[in-house]
């Protein structure tokens, strides 16, 4: 389990985390805020890579993590780079071929484990840096934008991973991109400006937005008041409407089935 | 439990210096056939083996000491500039006794040279192996306390470069801490002693301080 309690961190004028408590138990974890909001910077505080006022309590526990940026010594094999990541974790040397083998193959890169580092595309450095954050079994496993630069099939690959991995863990996906984390995470919490703005279960964030979303004929948009966000235009049966997510209920307008995403932009916009 | 330690000491330090690829040799380029090369060419010119063994005495003051930011720069790039920075401070804070360890590495390959030369052609460096080890550690301590500042190895390695070719084009003899120029070669042993103790002492102390840097983002 992992307590976070008053965390604040300011970089120069500007607040990056404001007073942010949350308490995340086993289970997968979805932080979702837009850019800017805070999720990198709480991460490098929960690795303690930063200074920062306020607790941070895992427990003791091993921590696995996958910072937005990783890239390793180009001229290592890739195997050899994940042997140099276990004996960092201090994985006894006699486990750690066999780890590194299911690290590797939970990532579906065994097959260039014998491969240099540099000759690796993008996306397998990405699902490098996702084997070694889960090299060793760590407790709680904290992955930063894990699928960006993935491929559909790999973004797939990872969410079935994620739960084949998460039992018994804290596992925290920081990502601004809501289908990532619809499909496999257990809880969302959103953050913006460093706060946070939410935190429950898919439903819960979703049931944010009932009663919110309207379709609304786009020759009615002049009628639109009150706290209301376009998210996005659509056309049905020939005629063109606007996706609106209202505080307050639209005339002349269809209701609409609220998903995951508009609960999380009216979490956001304050709708 | 102990053992286990220390041999994930020496394999980190071995992967290190692995994942530096070819540029790994460029010291053994250097000190095993360059500096061979350098005494050999002098001989032929001089035709003087007393010219020569100053010459190599000199050209031992030019390579050791540059040389020996090698390996602890470019190796460990990563932990000083690269993208895996962020991931290697999680699971990993400090890497001082690795650098002194490549360092201490380093200058085992001096020694060997030394060694050689005395071996094979009667010249007896060991004499002022002090004066060589002062001004490696001193290059090494500067370019790696300059590199936990700025987050960066080119700064610090063409600084190195610079002050190398100050130093060459000088003729200064008051630069006694790379007196590659200076006109004679220590008799005394308080010339081989001072003031490269005072230099040492200060680089100890330097290189601590500025490590405190690297431990955070």
């Amino acid at each position: 389990m992992l307590t976070i309690d008053n965390l604040e961190k300011s970089f120069k004028k500007n607040k990056a985390l404001d007073c942010f408590s949350c308490e995340f138990e086993h289970g997968i974890y979805g932080l979702l805020g837009p850019n800017g909001s805070g999720k990198t910077t709480m991460m490098r505080c929960i690795c303690d890579l930063i200074k920062y006022k306020g607790k941070i309590d895992c427990g003791g526990a091993k921590i696995g993590y996958l910072p937005q940026q990783f890239g390793m010594m180009k001229s290592l094999k890739l195997f050899d780079m994940m042997k140099y990541f276990a004996t960092l974790k201090k994985i006894p040397t006699p486990e750690q071929d066999e780890e590194i083998k299911r690290c590797l193959e939970l990532v579906n890169l065994y097959d260039k484990a014998k491969d240099k580092v540099g000759s690796l595309s993008g996306g397998m450095v990405r699902r490098s840096g996702i084997a070694q954050a889960i090299l060793g079994d760590p407790e709680v496993i904290l992955f930063d934008e894990p699928t960006a630069g993935l491929d559909p099939e790999e973004r797939t690959r990872f969410k079935t991973m994620l739960k084949s991995i998460g039992k018994n863990k804290t596992i925290i996906v920081s990502t601004h991109i809501v289908s990532d984390v619809e499909a496999v995470c257990d809880k969302i919490v959103i953050i913006d400006k460093g706060r946070k703005k939410f935190i429950g279960t898919n439903e819960e964030v979703a049931a944010i937005a009932s009663s919110k979303a309207y379709l609304v004929e786009e020759k009615f948009e002049g009628i639109l008041s009150g706290n209301y966000y376009i998210k996005d235009r659509i056309t049905r049966n020939g005629e063109n409407y606007l996706y609106v997510l209202s505080d307050i209920p639209i005339e002349n307008s269809i209701a609409a089935q609220a998903n995951i995403e508009d609960g999380y932009l009216c979490a956001l916009k304050n709708i | 439990m102990r053992a286990e330690k220390h041999i994930g000491f020496i394999k980190l330090i071995r992967l290190t210096l692995n994942g530096m690829g070819k540029i790994y040799f460029v010291p053994y380029l250097f000190l095993f056939i360059f500096m061979p090369i350098a005494s050999y060419a002098d001989y032929i010119k001089s035709s003087s083996v007393d010219f020569c063994y100053f010459s190599t005495y000199v050209w031992l003051q030019v390579i050791c000491p540059f040389i020996s930011i090698w390996w602890t720069l470019f190796g460990f790039r990563e932990y000083i500039e690269g993208s895996g920075r962020e991931a290697l401070l999680v699971y990993k804070r400090g890497i001082l006794p690795e650098l002194i360890t490549v360092f201490l590495f380093y200058f085992l390959h001096i020694v060997v040279l030394l060694a050689l030369y005395n071996f094979i052609v009667g010249f007896n460096y060991f004499g002022y192996i002090f004066i060589y080890f002062t001004q490696s550690f001193a290059f090494f301590a500067f370019s790696l306390s300059l590199a936990f500042i700025v987050r960066n190895i080119s700064i610090p390695f063409i600084i190195c470069i610079i002050y190398e070719i100050f130093c060459m084009g000088a003729k200064a003899t008051g630069l006694d801490f790379i007196n590659m120029l200076s006109p004679n070669i220590p008799s005394e042993p308080s010339g081989v002693f001072f003031p490269y103790v005072y230099i040492l002492a200060a680089f100890i102390i330097l290189l601590p301080i500025c490590h405190l840097r690297y431990n955070k983002l």
